[in-house]
């Protein structure tokens, strides 16, 4: 059937579906023209993505739990838990770096069993039930740590890991990459993908056509706590230590990329190449506003400001699409 | 009956309470192929009871439900699913976030097993999914975009072919015309009528007197949780259809 949409009207449409990317581009435009040889070194390109990497997994972890209509308020922590833990089981306890790692995730994903069971069975609001496992995960933080930052002799695999390259491509990155290709293979290709979807787009709907709704939404908690943990786990590999407080900043970055990228992808909708981009224009604004010599106080007000602009955009977008797909039915 | 119908479901003595209400007195109800029953009533007059108890949704506290002459001990949603009974719900009948094909295949998604993971057949659906609305006579916009991008008529079509496309034996509709316009409800009519030309039984709940009497071949009326009337089609009278809806006047079981 013939698209009966003006050209205005596919222009507006155009840039709801791809404002995020647009926002990118221009971001890349506006720092490569203020510092072109700085922001387009392979140095500093490399820096975008190896800092984008930990942050940019965390944010897929909140992802998982969006997709499905709840959001997951502790991934800050257990990204903080997990990077601490690690390094506690490796330095205190002479644990091998498998094992620590095994352990850390083991008791991400523990925590994240708890959340999901307390709100996909207990019916506990996401707000309360995962801000409060979020704090029995800083507590079991400061009861491992004492509040301190944990260092020492590691296995020489985490500096590779956390420094190393492969092809120019840091091992951080190449570690984001395979978390990408994963999960965007569960979330777009796969029946539990659509059922995902299905969940967090109408619930009840999912229900009646037989779909576990409480089982997935259980797991989806239990996948975000294991990828936030990843997520920190990588963080201190690349700072080298187990830092008490490391994770906790990726909340709010994690919600601005999940929110950022609903206008990407599958406009309105959370997905993971949507928080892909949503990390990425995080990234290369923090990038741009350091190299251009902006005080770190910008970088705050970008982070906040981008979150404000990333839901009202979300509000405005799906606000359009109504009236539009209002108007398509009217036709 | 004719004798080329056959006897898909068949409510002996069932009733239905819930505390401190009777929501359906026991009652008896017959369903045959290539039928359409046509169930009238008011608001809380037991339609949504025994819409229920057809499809499993609630157990019956008394009698017994035969489907395809076996008696059925434990009738869930999950055994007359399996059984091909489908429901079309009034409201959340289709994902709007989903494509037109995913909501036809939701729950139920074609595969290709790639090494350890079944991976979705996505050009398997999109094939044998627009041929089965294209039988149905519904015709999508888009079949790529989101569902809520649809009209009424069009995202009913929906939720119908996936009904047709699981439901070999009997399709519940609970009101499935309410929200729509003129067009789009004459089209919704024209796919009911093709799925009695399947031979499939068809159940169809309504408020609308004029729908009843354009669609059903049997109607029954509920009222106050007792089915107070069963016509077939030649003694259909919309008059004394209202006044048993309402109880003004009692009638005669066929």
């Amino acid at each position: 059937m013939k698209s009966n949409l003006t050209f205005v009207e596919k222009g507006t449409r155009f840039l709801v579906n791809y404002s995020a990317l647009i926002v990118l581009a221009v971001l890349i435009v506006v720092f490569g023209t203020l510092s072109p040889s700085a922001f387009f070194s392979l140095n500093n390109l490399q820096n975008i993505f190896v800092q984008a990497s930990p942050g940019g997994v965390v944010a897929l972890a909140l992802t998982i739990t969006m997709i499905v209509g709840e959001f997951d308020l502790s991934v800050g922590y257990m990204a903080s838990l997990a990077g601490l833990l690690v390094f506690g089981f490796m330095v205190n306890h002479h644990d091998s770096f498998i094992l620590s790692v095994f352990y850390s995730l083991g008791a991400t994903s523990l925590l994240g069993l708890i959340s999901g069971l307390i709100v996909s069975r207990l019916k506990v609001n996401a707000f309360i039930g995962t801000l409060g496992i979020g704090f029995v995960a800083v507590g079991i933080v400061y009861s491992f740590s004492n509040g301190a930052l944990i260092t020492g002799k590691t296995p020489h695999i985490v500096d590779t890991l956390g420094l190393g390259s492969i092809i120019k491509i840091q091992n951080l990155t190449l570690l984001w990459i395979c978390c990408i290709a994963i999960l965007w293979v569960v979330t777009e290709r796969t029946p539990l993908g659509v059922h995902m979807r299905a969940i967090g787009g109408q619930a009840r709907a999912a229900e009646l056509v037989g779909l576990p709704v409480a089982k997935i939404r259980m797991w989806a908690f239990v996948c975000s706590a294991f990828l936030a943990g990843f997520g920190g786990i990588m963080l201190s590999m690349r700072l080298g230590s187990g830092q008490p407080n490391a994770g906790n900043g990726y909340l709010l970055d994690g919600f601005s990329a999940t929110f950022l990228g609903r206008g990407f992808y599958r406009a309105g909708e959370f997905s993971v190449p949507g928080t892909v981009v949503g990390a990425l224009i995080l990234q290369v604004g923090y990038n741009g506003l350091a190299i251009i010599g902006m005080p770190t106080a910008a970088k705050y007000y970008f982070s906040g400001g981008t979150l404000v602009v990333a839901l009202a955009l979300g509000t405005i977008a799906g606000s359009y699409h109504f009236k539009l797909n209002d108007r398509k039915r009217k036709k | 009956m004719n004798s080329m119908t056959e006897l898909i479901l068949q409510l002996k003595n069932v009733s239905k309470k819930y505390v401190g209400l009777t929501a359906l007195h026991p009652s008896d109800l017959d369903l045959y192929s290539g039928e359409i029953l046509v169930i009238l009533g008011s608001n809380g007059a037991g339609k949504s009871t025994l819409l229920k108890l057809m499809c499993g949704a609630e157990s019956s506290d008394s009698g017994e439900v035969i489907f395809l002459g076996a008696q059925q001990k434990h009738w869930s949603v999950a055994t007359s699913r399996s059984l091909g009974v489908e429901v079309v719900h009034q409201e959340l009948a289709v994902v709007g976030e989903l494509n037109p094909i995913e909501n036809l295949y939701l729950g139920r998604e074609l595969v290709v097993h790639k090494r350890w993971w079944p991976f979705l057949a996505r050009r398997v659906m999109r094939k044998e999914g627009s041929d089965l609305l294209r039988s149905l006579g519904a015709q999508l916009s888009s079949l790529k975009g989101k569902t809520v991008e649809l009209s009424g008529g069009q995202r009913q079509a929906v939720a119908i072919a996936r009904a047709v496309g699981w439901g070999e034996k009997l399709i519940i509709l609970d009101e499935p015309t309410a929200a729509l316009g003129i067009a789009e409800t004459a089209e919704v009519e024209q796919m009911i009528r093709t799925l009695r030309g399947r031979g499939l039984a068809v159940v169809l709940v309504t408020h609308r007197l004029d729908q009843a009497k354009n669609l059903a071949d049997r109607v029954a009326v509920v009222r106050q949780g007792r089915i107070v009337g069963n016509f077939l089609k030649a003694d259909i009278e919309v008059g004394k259809l209202a006044i048993l809806i309402t109880g003004e006047e009692s009638a005669s079981v066929v």
